[in-house]
C-alpha cells in the first residue's frame, strides 16, 4: 500500500541515511505542519510540532509496515498523537483544539489569500468554522475532502472503524452546517459579524 | 453518487437552511494552505546527526551491511615516512646539528602517531604517544596542548585542565589552550575561569566564534541577564551567519529581547536586526538601513523567492501599513532591480505574540521578515 517511492526512501533511511530521510520530511512537511497549525493556530509551536512529528516517526520507523498502510497514514498518525498530546500538555480537551481561532483568521487567510479577495469572508467563514469541531471530526474532514482518503483509509488513520469513520465525517459536516445556520440566523437578528480586512 | 447527492440537498432543504453538505465540502477544499517554515527538514536532519541510532537500527544495520577488513596504506604513510627518516637518519646523526635533535626527531613522531590515534578515534592509544613527545621536548606547548585533548577525549577533566595550564605557562597568548580551558571550566560550571579564559581569547580574536557563544552560555549561567543580552548581541554581531546564530537568537528571545531576527532564504540563514521606527511614525531609525541593506542584497541574488514583511503596531493598524510600505518602499528605493511584486506586505494593529518557553510574550511594535519560494506563493 506504501508507494514505491517512499518504501525506497525508508529502506534508504532504515539502512542509515538520514539525509534520505530530509527528502520525506520535505515531501510531507507542509501537510503536516498544516495538520499542527490547524490545532495551535501558531506557526511557531506549529513549526516545533513538526519536528517532533518527524523525529518520532524516525525513531519508531521499523515499526512502519507498508503492506498494512500508506506511510502518509501512518505518518499522520503519528502526528495526530503528537497534536493530542500537545493538547493534553496544556490541559486542554484533547479533543477539542479551538485555541488557534484567532491566529487561523489572522494569518492563515489575510496573509495567504491575498490572491484571491472576493473570497476572503467566505474562507475565514470555513476556517472559523473548522476550528469549532473537535481533532477527530476535522480531519476525519481534511483527509475525506482534501486529501482524496476513501473511508477505509480515513479508518485506518484515525484507529476507527469504517462506520465510526463514516460517523465522523458526517458529523463533522453536520456540525459545520449547524454553524452555518446559526450565524445565518444571528445575521439576521443583527449579531454576528464576520471580521475582514 | 447522484444519490447521495440528492439526500444531502433534500436534508438541507427540509432543515430550510440555504447550505448544503456540497458547499461544506467545497469549502473546505478551498481553505488555503499555510506554508511551512524554510529549513524544516535541514533542522530535522540537523537534529537526526546528533542523535542516537535506535538499537534495532544498528543491530539490523549491522547484520544488513557486509563485513570486511580493510588497510589503507596512505593513511599510515607519514608515520611511515617518519619512522624511516629516524631509522636512517639516526646512526648518520651530528650532534653538533643545532636544528636538530634525536630527542626533537622522537618527539615529533611520537607526536604525530598521537595525533594520527586521535584522528582515528583511539584516544587510548593516542595518549601514550602524545605523552612521550611532551615528555622528550617538555618546552613544545602544542605537545601539552595535545596531549590535553587526548585526556578530554577520555573524559578526564582534570588532566586536560592540567594539560593546557602547562601550554599556557610555557606561552601565555597561546589561542587554543585558552579556548580549550574555557570550555573545560565551562563544562564543569566553574563559570569565572571560563569567563576569563574566552576574554583572553576575545582579546587577540574579537570576532571569534565559540568565544562569543560560550561567553553568553556562561553569563547566563550566572544570572547576569544584561550582560547576557550584550553578549548574544555582540555575537550575532560579529558572525550573523554563524552556525549558533539561531541558538544566540533563541536566546535573546527568552529574554524578551526580539531585537534580532533569522532571515532564511533558501539554505542560506542570516540574523538581522529588526526593523524599528522613530516613535509613532514610518521613519525608519538609521540602523535599520542596515538590515534593509543585508536583505535586499538577499533579494536580489534570489530573484525566484518573495519576501512577506509582516508589521504589528498594537492599536493602530493604520500606522502599522504606513510602516510596512515604508519598508517596501526603502527596498525598491535602494533596490530598483526588485521587483515591486517580489515583496508582499501585511499589517495588523494587534501586538504581536511570541510563544517564549511556553510563556506568551506580547510586543506592541513588531517588524517580521521572511523569503518564501515565489512558486509557493499565491502573490506571483
Amino acid at each position: 500500500m506504501g508507494s514505491p517511492e517512499d518504501e525506497q526512501l525508508i529502506e534508504e533511511v532504515l539502512s542509515g541515511d538520514t539525509e534520505a530521510f530530509g527528502l520525506i520530511v520535505r515531501k510531507y512537511e507542509k501537510a503536516i505542519f498544516n495538520l499542527m497549525y490547524r490545532t495551535t493556530g501558531s506557526t511557531d509551536e506549529s513549526a516545533d510540532l513538526s519536528q517532533e512529528v518527524f523525529l518520532k516517526a524516525y525513531d519508531k520507523l521499523e515499526t512502519y509496515t507498508p503492506r498494512k498502510k500508506k506511510f502518509y497514514s501512518w505518518l499522520y498518525t503519528v502526528a495526530l498523537n503528537v497534536a493530542r498530546d500537545h493538547l493534553r500538555r496544556q490541559r486542554k480537551n484533547p479533543e477539542q483544539s479551538d485555541n488557534g481561532l484567532e491566529a487561523c483568521l489572522d494569518y492563515g487567510v489575510n496573509a495567504f489569500s491575498i490572491g484571491n479577495p472576493e473570497r476572503v469572508v467566505e474562507v475565514q467563514s470555513m476556517v472559523v468554522a473548522m476550528s469549532t469541531l473537535s481533532i477527530s471530526h476535522r480531519e476525519a474532514l481534511i483527509l475525506r475532502y482534501r486529501e482524496g482518503y476513501s473511508i477505509r483509509e480515513i479508518a485506518g488513520t484515525l484507529g476507527i472503524s469504517v462506520s465510526g469513520a463514516k460517523m465522523r465525517i458526517h458529523r463533522g459536516l453536520e456540525e459545520i452546517r449547524l454553524f452555518f445556520k446559526r450565524i445565518k440566523d444571528e445575521e439576521a437578528q443583527g449579531l454576528f459579524e464576520i471580521r475582514s480586512r | 453518487m447522484k444519490k447521495h447527492k440528492d439526500c444531502l440537498r433534500s436534508e438541507a432543504a427540509e432543515n430550510g437552511v440555504d447550505i448544503r453538505y456540497s458547499d461544506i465540502i467545497d469549502g473546505i477544499r478551498t481553505i488555503p494552505d499555510v506554508d511551512p517554515p524554510m529549513g524544516m527538514a535541514h533542522a530535522v536532519v540537523q537534529q537526526l546527526a546528533a542523535k542516537k541510532i535506535p538499537t534495532w537500527r544498528r543491530i539490523r544495520l549491522a547484520l544488513s551491511r557486509p563485513w570486511t577488513f580493510s588497510i589503507v596504506p596512505a593513511k599510515w604513510a607519514p608515520v611511515a615516512v617518519c619512522a624511516l627518516l629516524i631509522l636512517l637518519v639516526l646512526p648518520n646523526h651530528n650532534p653538533s646539528t643545532p636544528s636538530w635533535s634525536p630527542a626533537k626527531a622522537e618527539a615529533e613522531f611520537n607526536y604525530i602517531t598521537g595525533r594520527r590515534f586521535l584522528s582515528e578515534n583511539e584516544p587510548g592509544k593516542a595518549i601514550s604517544f602524545l605523552k612521550n613527545a611532551a615528555s622528550r621536548m617538555p618546552d613544545n606547548p602544542d605537545y601539552h596542548f595535545w596531549v590535553g585533548v587526548a585526556h578530554w577525549a577520555l573524559d578526564d577533566e582534570l588532566n586536560e585542565r592540567k594539560s593546557y595550564q602547562i601550554a599556557l605557562d610555557l606561552k601565555s597568548d597561546y589561542l587554543p589552550a585558552h579556548v580549550y580551558l574555557g570550555h573545560n571550566y565551562l563544562d564543569r560550571g566553574l563559570l569565572n575561569e571560563a569567563l576569563s579564559h574566552y576574554r583572553q581569547v576575545l582579546d587577540q580574536v574579537p570576532d571569534h566564534p565559540e568565544a562569543l557563544f560560550n561567553v553568553g552560555l556562561a553569563l547566563k549561567e550566572l544570572g547576569e541577564t544584561e550582560k547576557e543580552r550584550a553578549a548574544w548581541k555582540a555575537c550575532l554581531e560579529a558572525n550573523p551567519s554563524g552556525s549558533k546564530s539561531d541558538q544566540a537568537v533563541n536566546n535573546l528571545y527568552s529574554l524578551g529581547d526580539f531585537s534580532y531576527q533569522l532571515f532564511s532564504i533558501r539554505s542560506m540563514r542570516t540574523a538581522v536586526k529588526t526593523i524599528r521606527f522613530e516613535d509613532a511614525s514610518s521613519r525608519m531609525i538609521p540602523e535599520s538601513r542596515k538590515t534593509i541593506s543585508a536583505i535586499g542584497n538577499l533579494m536580489e541574488k534570489h530573484d525566484d523567492y518573495i519576501l512577506q514583511v509582516i508589521v504589528h503596531s498594537a492599536g493602530d493598524e493604520a500606522l502599522a501599513k504606513h510602516q510596512a510600505k515604508a519598508i517596501k518602499k526603502q527596498l525598491i528605493t535602494e533596490f530598483p532591480s526588485l521587483d515591486r511584486r517580489r515583496i508582499g506586505i501585511s499589517w495588523f494593529g494587534q501586538k504581536k505574540v511570541y510563544h517564549v518557553g511556553g510563556k506568551q510574550v506580547e510586543v506592541a511594535s513588531d517588524v517580521r521578515l521572511f523569503a518564501e519560494p515565489a512558486h509557493r506563493s499565491t502573490r506571483i
